[in-house]
């Protein structure tokens, strides 16, 4: 389970993130909603540890890992994907896929071993790229895909690295309507099948719909409305503070 | 042979057939060329190509900028120089200063990269920068213990020098009067082997390196720092581990010519016009693949040797002309080596090899 306690940053004079307190379950996909600049890639960075807080704690089944960097976060099963497509563009799709497998499986420290001789690794590379459907196009740079299919990758890799808690931060943005369906479907059985704990910056309110157990509203960085999709979205605060006149179309 | 090369071939048929010659004449150098500057010339070229290789693994697959490498590999040179003066001529002295110099650069390169590398990938270029001046400045000062500016000059063992005798190539006669072998086996050119053999193996260890889990993190990390943290790995950690890795590998190189030349001084070993043509060496090459600093380091000391030869008698050819001679008058090499680079550079930006990989 993984939790933060008054977790709060600073950024010279303006509080980004203000005192927000949360717990997340595992099974549980928890959508995190707000407007531009209300802090949710920025809770996402503190919890991932991109960014340090400037007080507060983030708890994973019970240890402290606010001191912790990325990449022990990563090592204890926190899996984070990225609103700007963040891959190794030089290197081949499953390239990409293969050092993420590399990087859980602890193997990236064998200096005389062939990278390209490890058949488990190969197997669960290939495994990963069909599941999400990229087979074809193994052999292509990141670099050179179409941006869908970038974001896709960016899913892969996620899911190659085998997380508790998975973090995805609009997962599905200038995907094709064709595509989307494709990655949330993944998203949603890694909760109904894996059993993971998913937290999801979203701002489609369809997708919000479909798959979310739990919202958490941000506004001015502070936690203002927490609960189960249909109670939170006829809160007043967030019909106001987020939602307003989008809700009333949709 | 594909396992020996950790399954990344030069790739390429005129790669591969450039990389083959070179590796040919190399291994048969002391019987194909005649006289002691060709010799003298292909083991520097030995030596050299571990050396651009061994920056390569930094510049190129680790995406890291340093300017101590030559440091290291004069580090590695003194350590043999040393220890032949005061142990006395043998192989001992020989093993006991590689060692020493080896050992010497691994500690320095630990802490410059844990005094640099945490902080950004910018700031070790610096850093070496000043480090690699203060020891440049420092064995020129302390010449009681480094010679100075004058360097080094020691015996090695006598079986590596030219006055040992290690009998002859059996002679085969392959058909009128051509005779293949039968040349006298010089310590000399055991001396060669033995820097051919270890660059060979070093090369060989790099490719390994470069091609194994560890090799791919690196380059995941000169892709995208931020990312290989993300998913897992410790960037700096990885960063310090090449940076060290790749300073024994060059204090090695170091080592093996100094038992080549029997001199060390700080133009040879420690020199930035050294270091400048190392990074020639890896760009020109091409960055990001070994293959890239054997070409690399073979045209660079090719042309650096025999550039003012073949200057000089295309002069004399011309003299008729108008112009041209003076152009073409061995004193402007330097002029004409500086334009080469320049129109290398501007065409083949990722190097030879990646030009050539390229069109494959």
């Amino acid at each position: 389970m993984l939790e933060t306690r008054d977790l709060s940053v600073r950024f010279g004079g303006h509080l980004a993130v203000d005192a927000v307190s949360c717990r997340f379950r595992p099974g549980e996909l928890t959508a995190i909603v707000g407007p531009n600049g209300a802090g949710k890639t920025t809770c996402f960075n503190l919890i991932s540890g991109q960014v340090a807080p400037t007080s507060g704690r983030v708890l994973l089944e019970g240890a402290d890992i606010t001191r912790l960097s990325p990449a022990a976060r990563t090592r204890r099963g926190i899996g984070r994907g990225f609103q700007q497509t963040n891959l190794f563009p030089g290197l081949g799709v499953a390239e990409n896929i293969r050092l993420a497998v590399q990087a859980s499986r602890r193997k990236g420290g064998a200096l005389l071993r062939l990278a390209a001789a490890d058949r488990t690794t190969a197997r669960a590379t290939t495994d990963i790229l069909e599941r999400v459907q990229m087979a074809h196009l193994s052999k292509r740079l990141a670099a050179e895909l179409a941006h869908g299919d970038q974001r896709k990758l960016e899913v892969a890799m996620l899911m190659a690295l085998e997380p508790n808690v998975y973090m995805f931060d609009e997962p599905t943005a200038g995907m094709s309507a064709e595509e989307a369906p494709v990655v949330l479907s993944l998203i949603d059985s890694l909760r109904r099948d894996g059993g993971k704990c998913v937290l999801l910056v979203e701002h489609k309110l369809d997708v919000i719909r479909a798959l979310a157990d739990r919202i958490i509203v941000l506004h001015n960085g502070r936690l203002v409305a927490d609960g189960a999709p249909a109670r939170v979205m006829e809160m007043d605060i967030v019909q106001d503070a987020y939602l307003g006149q989008g809700l009333a179309n949709v | 042979m594909i396992r020996l090369l950790s399954g990344d071939g030069p790739g390429g048929r005129l790669v591969s057939i450039a990389v083959l010659a070179i590796f040919l004449s190399l291994a048969f150098a002391p019987f194909v060329f005649e006289g002691t500057r060709a010799l003298d010339t292909a083991a520097r070229i030995c030596v050299l190509i571990v050396l651009a290789a061994s920056f390569d693994l930094l510049l190129g697959y680790a995406g890291i900028v340093s300017f101590a490498h030559t440091m290291f590999f004069g580090l590695g040179a003194y350590g043999v120089a040393l220890s032949s003066l005061h142990m006395g001529r043998g192989f001992e002295a020989l093993a006991a200063g590689t060692a020493a110099g080896a050992g010497a650069a691994a500690v320095l390169a630990l802490v410059i990269g844990l005094f640099s590398l945490r902080v950004r990938a910018i700031f070790f270029a610096m850093i070496t920068l000043a480090v690699a001046s203060a020891v440049a400045v420092l064995v020129s000062q302390l010449s009681q213990i480094t010679g100075g500016e004058d360097g080094l000059t020691y015996r090695i063992p006598r079986a590596l020098t030219a006055a040992a005798d290690h009998g002859t190539v059996p002679a085969f006669a392959i058909g009128g009067d051509l005779v293949l072998g039968g040349q006298r086996i010089t310590g000399k050119i055991a001396n060669y082997y033995l820097v051919f053999g270890g660059a060979l193996l070093l090369f060989l260890l790099m490719l390994r390196l470069v091609n194994s889990p560890f090799g791919r993190v690196l380059q995941a990390i000169r892709e995208n720092d931020y990312r290989a943290e993300s998913i897992g790995y410790s960037v700096v950690r990885y960063r310090i581990a090449i940076s060290v890795i790749s300073a024994v590998i060059a204090a090695l190189a170091g080592s093996l010519f100094a038992i080549w030349l029997r001199y060390v001084g700080p133009d040879t070993t420690l020199s930035f016009e050294l270091m400048i043509d190392i990074l020639l060496m890896v760009v020109i090459g091409g960055m990001g693949t070994l293959w890239g600093a054997v070409i690399g380091a073979v045209l660079l000391v090719l042309a650096q040797s025999y550039l003012r030869d073949v200057m000089g008698s295309a002069a004399e050819r011309m003299a008729d002309l108008p112009l041209l001679p003076q152009l073409l008058d061995p004193d402007r090499w330097l002029l004409w080596l500086g334009l080469l680079f320049v129109l290398s550079v501007y065409f083949f930006p990722s190097g030879i090899v990646g030009r050539l990989r390229g069109r494959r």
